[in-house]
């Protein structure tokens, strides 16, 4: 119904190549500069597959989403949904296009009308696609284990994790097939978070969704995904399935990244090997030369300023944990 | 004053916060108890909502308009704060109790530089010193905590500086006068990871320099377990646990910190069905009768005596070979004669019943 041309099942649900996004910056005086805030990024999500994006504040994953879904022209690069390129589409086939993939946002207290009953937050994408039925809201209610009667209520009446819920139906309204999860549980309380992992991935079982899923609580990420992208200065410095990039984290900057995450064990903390990073995060519109995380790397040396490191599979080695193909990271060192 | 007082650093004793509300006063923190000792980080964790903000808002007697003390005591080097008059308050505030607060953005002056905001916290409390006395003091503050090129950062202003270097800098301010308790709120949340362990390092360091005690907020069990040394847990305006860190973790007694470091994320559950308890804390306002954590609890839900009574906090038989149960501070008899915050206790009328297989992942 979405397409007249269904999309063949065995293609990506969301590919992403070269995408490049560039902002124009002041610089110093009357001088102009260029802030790439997405530096030649290649993701792809499979059919009912979860991939969490990982980066810290500055990396470039909101502009990233923003572009994902037309908020932002890229400067370079595609994003096709189902393998058709959005850009190449006319506006109101690119908006049916785009209701293949929904958002769900970081904030339930401020991504829901106040005024709306949750019914009519639910309803609204339904109404404006001509599809409204209070049976097809009351379903998605329910979908969410949430019930008939709180769609008369107003988003202050429900608990932060209630309102997430909400933020999911309304997402799940036109049935897309990607989700876009921007921090789903990071305004959440702890004991709450579970719960809304849970529903997320009982419902990705249930209707085969996609997950695009960014979150910086690293336990989070871990939990739900199946693949990792760990994201640094606009570029993938790493990816792979997730236990390999988990459990054998490739690329410098993974490794501290992982090893700074606290964790709930004070047995464990005691004996733990923390990299601590020096400094902060570059000038986006100042990026070092070569690798972007040289300036803060525990072991970049002199190449690392001539040669931006590109994404590669790992070299074969005789080591007893040996990376598998799919684990791919951007880091002279590792490939030297 | 403090060669001859033996007692803890600050004694929370029954500590009752309110708020006015459409049906009379609203208890947001109804009887918290808790000690801090010289020298420990004292962890209070909570979720939004369970009153931990508040309960160190109110050691600072800087409650939000509205909100007011309704009972309890404050004692800090056994001084009640809760009776100190205005002027005497503002003499500790800043000079022995200091506060880092979460977004390091919004508790700077963005119209004023660095350099003086943090000189005025240096002469607030040593009046004699001179301009370059001052200055000197400031730059080797913010040399203390890891800001490189002290001089020229002090002349810029607040969003000059990147988040995890704006909360060096009010770490460095609560440094001023080596404060006797640190009250570090969330210092650390609006942070990223790397940044997180950056200034987690420096807050350990600073406050280990100036002998401070610290009393940690947070509703990361991660950072309770790499920093704290006892731990408070709170839930709906109460306390409902204290333990030392490694007891909390090992072998929780209510069911409420069991639930919550059963639903601690990690390599173990990856991928599997994580545990999550059931529903969300109540509204103050709504807190049920008896425990108010009943309706959530695995152990608790349909037994009589939770709905009916309120457990109050109970010091628990500690194992032997616990070092940390054993050093018991020799303080003041508390309230209700039971509970001893310096050693471990739960408010939980079952307490360990069976958390432990809670967080072995059987089925309760």
């Amino acid at each position: 119904m979405r397409t007249d041309t269904p999309a063949p099942p065995f293609l990506d649900v969301l590919t992403i190549q070269d995408l490049m996004v560039e902002f124009p910056a002041r610089g110093p005086l009357f001088s102009r500069r260029t802030l790439k805030a997405v530096n030649g990024v290649s993701l792809h999500v499979a059919p009912g597959e979860t991939l969490g994006l990982v980066g810290e504040s500055g990396c470039g994953k909101s502009t990233l989403v923003r572009t994902i879904l037309g908020m932002n022209k890229p400067t370079a690069g595609t994003v096709a949904v189902g393998g058709r390129n959005l850009a190449g589409l006319l506006n109101g086939r690119r908006r049916q296009e785009r209701a293949r993939m929904q958002m769900v946002f970081q904030d339930p207290y401020s991504s829901l009308d106040p005024r709306m009953t949750v019914h009519e937050i639910i309803a609204e994408p339904l109404r404006i696609n001509g599809q409204y039925t209070a049976a097809a809201v009351n379903r998605l209610l329910e979908q969410v284990g949430l019930t008939e009667a709180m769609g008369g209520r107003r988003p202050s009446e429900f608990s932060g994790g209630q309102r997430q819920r909400v933020g999911i139906a309304r997402a799940l309204a036109l049935k897309p097939e990607l989700l876009i999860l921007d921090e789903p549980v990071s305004a959440l309380d702890v004991s709450v978070q579970a719960q809304v992992i849970n529903l997320l991935q009982d419902l990705q079982a249930e209707l085969g969704l996609s997950y695009l899923f960014i979150a910086h609580d690293l336990s989070v990420v871990r939990q739900i995904s199946h693949r990792v992208a760990v994201m640094y200065m606009g570029r993938i410095v790493e990816t792979g399935p997730v236990a390999d990039v988990f459990n054998n984290p490739q690329h410098p900057y993974t490794r501290a990244l992982l090893s700074a995450a606290p964790v709930a064990d004070p047995a464990a903390a005691a004996s733990r090997q923390r990299i601590v990073l020096r400094g902060d995060l570059p000038d986006a519109a100042n990026l070092p030369s070569g690798c972007s995380f040289r300036t803060r790397c525990p072991m970049a040396t002199e190449a690392c300023a001539a040669v931006v490191p590109q994404l590669l599979p790992p070299v074969p080695t005789q080591a007893d944990f040996p990376v598998r193909p799919a684990h791919q990271s951007a880091c002279l060192l590792v490939h030297s | 004053m403090s060669t001859t007082y033996t007692g803890p650093l600050l004694s929370v004793q029954d500590l009752t916060i309110e708020v006015r509300g459409d049906d009379g006063p609203v208890r947001l923190v109804d009887g918290v108890t808790f000690d801090v000792h010289q020298d420990e980080v004292f962890a209070l964790v909570g979720e939004s909502g369970s009153g931990k903000s508040l309960t160190v808002l109110a050691i600072m007697d800087l409650l939000p308009p509205g909100v007011r003390i309704a009972s309890g005591r404050i004692l800090f080097r056994g001084r009640d704060l809760a009776q100190l008059p205005e002027a005497e308050m503002r003499r500790l505030r800043g000079k022995d109790l200091a506060m880092v607060f979460q977004d390091p953005m919004s508790a700077l002056n963005p119209l004023q530089r660095v350099g003086r905001q943090l000189a005025e916290a240096v002469k607030l409390h040593a009046s004699g010193l001179n301009r370059k006395q001052t200055a000197d003091k400031v730059h080797s503050l913010l040399a203390a905590v890891g800001v490189p090129d002290p001089q020229g950062r002090a002349a810029s202003y607040p969003h000059q500086w990147s988040g995890g270097m704006r909360q060096r800098a009010m770490i460095a301010m609560a440094m001023a006068h080596d404060p006797g308790l640190l009250i570090a709120d969330e210092p650390t949340t609006a942070l990223d990871v790397t940044v997180q362990a950056q200034v987690m390092d420096v807050l350990a360091e600073a406050r280990r320099r100036a002998g401070s005690a610290m009393i940690l907020i947070t509703h990361d069990l991660g950072l309770v377990a790499e920093a704290a040394d006892r731990v408070a847990v709170m839930y709906s305006g109460r306390v409902v646990e204290t333990a030392g860190v490694h007891q909390l973790f090992s072998s929780p007694a209510h069911p409420y910190t069991a639930g919550l470091l059963a639903s601690v994320l990690g390599e173990g559950t990856a991928g599997e069905r994580a545990f999550a308890i059931p529903g969300s804390p109540p509204a103050a306002a709504e807190r049920p009768a008896g425990c108010a954590f009943q309706p959530r609890c695995h152990l608790g839900s349909g037994r009589d005596k939770c709905t009916a009574a309120r457990p109050l906090l109970t010091l628990l038989p500690t194992p032997p070979s616990s070092a940390e149960g054993a050093a018991q501070p020799q303080g003041m008899a508390h309230p209700d004669g039971a509970a001893h915050p310096g050693g471990r206790a739960a408010a939980c009328h079952f307490a360990g019943e069976s958390t432990l297989q809670l967080l072995k992942g059987q089925p309760v």
